[in-house]
C-alpha cells in the first residue's frame, strides 16, 4: 500500500487506542424500529454504486439505544509510545443491530449483533479529527461541562455546540446548549443477572450489555465480549462537495476490562433534555422521531437569561424531553481497535 | 499529557501614526502613514482583484494555497488510501481600514516546548534537535492589519496520485486537472472527450 506522508501536522492519535480509568455513565433509551431502519437504510444498506453484501436491520424486539457519556481521563496510542496521551469526555448515540452477509444467492446469512453510532460529540479537537479521518465516525467538537465533586451516585452533564437557533440565509453560529444530563439517588448494584430478571422488558438490551461487558458480570448467550461497531467512513471531494472520492464501511472492536463502581439509576431518577434549536432539530427528528420541544424554557437547573458554566453556553431555547428507562455508570479501562475495512465501495 | 500550552505571542505598539513605542521615523512604514497613501494602498489591493478579473484569470494576483489531502487507512494508519493536491483560492475585496505598524515595535514570540517543536523546524533555523523550553523572540520585516471580505473559493482537485490501496481493491489512478477556469468552456467544446 502507499505510504502516507507524515509531518507535524497529521499527529494524529492512531489506533489502537488504550484509555484507563474510563467513567461511563448510559442512559438507555426506547425509540421507534423504524428510526434506526430508516438510519441503517441510508448508511449502510444503499447503493454507492455498488451495495455492500451486507442487510443491517433492527435487532428483533423492542429496540433500545444508549445515551453514553465517556471521560477518559488518560488515553493514548497502544503501539506509538512517544505520541501525546490526552483526556477528554465524549458523548454519543449508539444502539445494536443486526448484520447478516448477503450470499451470492442473494442469502442473508451469519447474523451478527454490531453497535452503531449516529452522532458523536467531543470537547478534544484531536480525537474529534482522529475519529472522522480515521475510524470513520461523524464526530463534531463540542463543549462539555460536567458538573464535578458531587456523590458517585450523582451526574450532572451538560453539552454546548456552536449552532444556529433560527435558521435565516443571514445566521451566524453561536455557543448554545444542546444536551442536558442530570441523575440522582443512584444504586450500587453487584449482581446484574438478578437485575436483569427483575426488569424481563429489558433482558435482551441487559444481555447484551452483559455479554460485551459494558456490565459487570456479563451474562451468556450473546455477541463474544467487547462491542463491535460498524461506522460508514466517507471523504467529500474537494470540487464537487455532495459527492464521495472514498467510502467504506470500518469495523472496530471496543473492549473493556476491570469494569467496577457500577451503579444503577432508576429512568424517572434522569434528566434527559435536548436543547431545541434548528441545527439540532433535524437529527432529533430522525434519531428519535421528536418533531418539536415538549416542555418550555431550559431545565430548573439552568437560567433561561443567564449563561452558565464553563462553556458560556445560551440556554433560552425550549427543551425535548427524552424518557429514560433506565441508566448506569461504571469505570473500566477500555481497548479500542479497528478490526477490518468491511467494504470499499467503488466510487 | 497534552494540555493547552502557549505556542505563540504577537505583541505591537499601537499602529501608525501613534506616539507610543519607537520614534515613527524609524520605520519603513513612515511611507505609506498619511492618510492619502493608506487609501492609495487599499485602492492597489482592489485594484489588483480586479486586474485577475479583467485577464481572465491570466494575471492571477490572489493568493491560492495548495495542499496535500490524504486519508489514512483505518487498519494500517501508516498507509494512504487516498492522496491528491488541492487548490483553494482566497479572494480578498472591499479592503478597509489598513494600518501599518512601526516594525520596531512588533515582537512575535515562539514557545519552544514539547511537540511545538517540530512545528517550529519547518519555518524557524533551530540549533537545537530537541525542545529547549525557551521562547524564541524576533521582529518581523513589517506589519500592518486590515478589514477585508474574504472568499475561499474555487477550490478543485488538481492532482489525484496513484495510490495502490492493498489487496483485492483496485489501485486509484493517477489523473491530473490543470486546465484554467477560463478555458474549460472552450476545451469541452474543441477539446478531447473525457474518459
Amino acid at each position: 500500500m502507499t505510504a502516507f506522508v507524515e509531518s507535524f501536522a497529521t499527529q494524529q492519535l492512531l489506533p489502537p487506542w488504550i484509555s484507563k480509568g474510563a467513567q461511563s455513565w448510559m442512559f438507555a433509551v426506547a425509540f421507534d424500529a423504524a428510526r434506526a431502519t430508516a438510519y441503517l437504510n441510508s448508511y449502510f444498506n444503499g447503493f454507492y454504486p455498488d451495495r455492500a453484501p451486507f442487510e443491517y436491520s433492527p435487532i428483533p424486539g423492542p429496540q433500545y439505544g444508549l445515551l453514553c457519556a465517556t471521560y477518559h481521563p488518560d488515553i493514548s496510542c497502544l503501539n506509538y509510545a512517544h505520541w501525546d496521551t490526552l483526556s477528554h469526555t465524549e458523548v454519543y448515540w449508539s444502539y445494536p443491530v443486526l448484520r447478516r452477509t448477503i450470499t451470492e444467492d442473494h442469502l442473508l446469512v451469519d447474523p451478527t449483533v454490531v453497535w452503531v453510532e449516529p452522532f458523536m460529540l467531543d470537547d478534544n479537537p484531536s480525537i474529534v479529527f482522529s475519529s472522522r479521518e480515521i475510524w470513520g465516525s461523524d464526530a463534531t467538537l463540542a463543549t462539555v461541562v460536567r458538573k464535578m465533586g458531587p456523590a458517585p451516585n450523582q451526574f450532572h452533564l451538560d453539552v454546548g455546540l456552536n449552532a444556529v437557533r433560527k435558521y435565516s440565509p443571514r445566521s451566524v453560529y453561536k455557543p448554545l446548549a444542546v444536551l442536558h444530563i442530570k441523575a440522582e439517588g443512584g444504586q450500587r448494584i453487584t449482581d446484574v443477572a438478578q437485575f436483569g430478571q427483575s426488569r424481563p422488558d429489558l433482558a435482551q438490551l441487559v444481555n447484551i450489555l452483559g455479554a460485551s461487558a459494558q456490565f459487570a458480570g456479563g451474562q451468556t448467550g450473546g455477541p463474544p465480549g467487547g462491542v463491535l461497531l460498524n461506522n460508514l467512513k466517507q471523504i467529500r471531494d474537494a470540487y464537487d462537495l455532495r459527492a464521495a472520492i472514498y467510502r467504506a464501511i470500518v469495523e472496530s472492536h471496543s473492549t473493556r476490562t476491570d469494569v467496577d463502581n457500577l451503579v444503577v439509576y432508576e429512568g424517572a431518577e434522569v434528566e434527559l433534555d435536548f436543547m431545541w434549536s434548528d441545527s439540532l432539530a433535524e437529527t432529533l427528528t430522525e434519531m428519535f422521531g421528536i418533531k418539536a420541544p415538549t416542555a418550555a424554557g431550559p431545565p430548573s437547573d439552568h437560567s433561561a437569561k443567564g449563561r452558565v458554566g464553563a462553556g458560556h453556553m445560551a440556554w433560552d431555547l425550549d427543551r425535548a424531553h427524552l424518557p429514560v428507562v433506565f441508566g448506569f455508570s461504571f469505570t473500566s479501562n477500555v481497548t479500542y481497535e479497528v478490526v477490518r475495512t468491511l467494504h470499499t465501495y467503488g466510487v | 499529557m497534552q494540555e493547552m500550552l502557549p505556542f505563540l505571542e504577537v505583541e505591537t505598539a499601537p499602529a501608525l501614526s501613534t506616539f507610543r513605542g519607537s520614534p515613527p521615523e524609524t520605520s519603513l512604514a513612515t511611507l505609506a502613514q498619511s492618510r492619502e497613501a493608506g487609501w492609495m494602498l487599499e485602492e492597489m489591493v482592489n485594484g489588483s482583484n480586479f486586474v485577475e478579473w479583467a485577464s481572465l484569470g491570466l494575471v492571477p494576483t490572489s493568493m491560492r494555497t495548495v495542499s496535500l489531502k490524504q486519508i489514512r487507512d483505518a487498519v494500517d494508519p501508516s498507509k494512504a488510501l487516498y492522496q491528491s493536491l488541492v487548490t483553494c483560492r482566497s479572494y480578498y475585496y472591499d479592503i478597509t481600514n489598513l494600518r501599518m505598524y512601526n516594525e520596531n515595535d512588533i515582537t512575535i514570540t515562539f514557545h519552544d516546548t514539547g511537540s511545538f517543536h517540530e512545528v517550529l523546524q519547518v519555518f524557524l533555523q533551530l540549533d537545537s534537535p530537541t525542545p529547549t523550553g525557551k521562547p524564541i523572540t524576533f521582529r518581523p520585516k513589517a506589519g500592518f492589519r486590515f478589514n477585508a471580505d474574504i472568499d475561499f473559493d474555487q477550490m478543485r482537485t488538481i492532482h489525484t496520485f496513484p495510490v495502490d490501496r492493498g489487496p483485492g481493491l483496485p489501485p486509484v489512478p493517477a489523473s491530473s486537472d490543470l486546465v484554467a477556469r477560463w478555458l474549460r468552456p472552450l476545451r469541452g467544446f474543441f477539446g478531447p472527450v473525457s474518459p
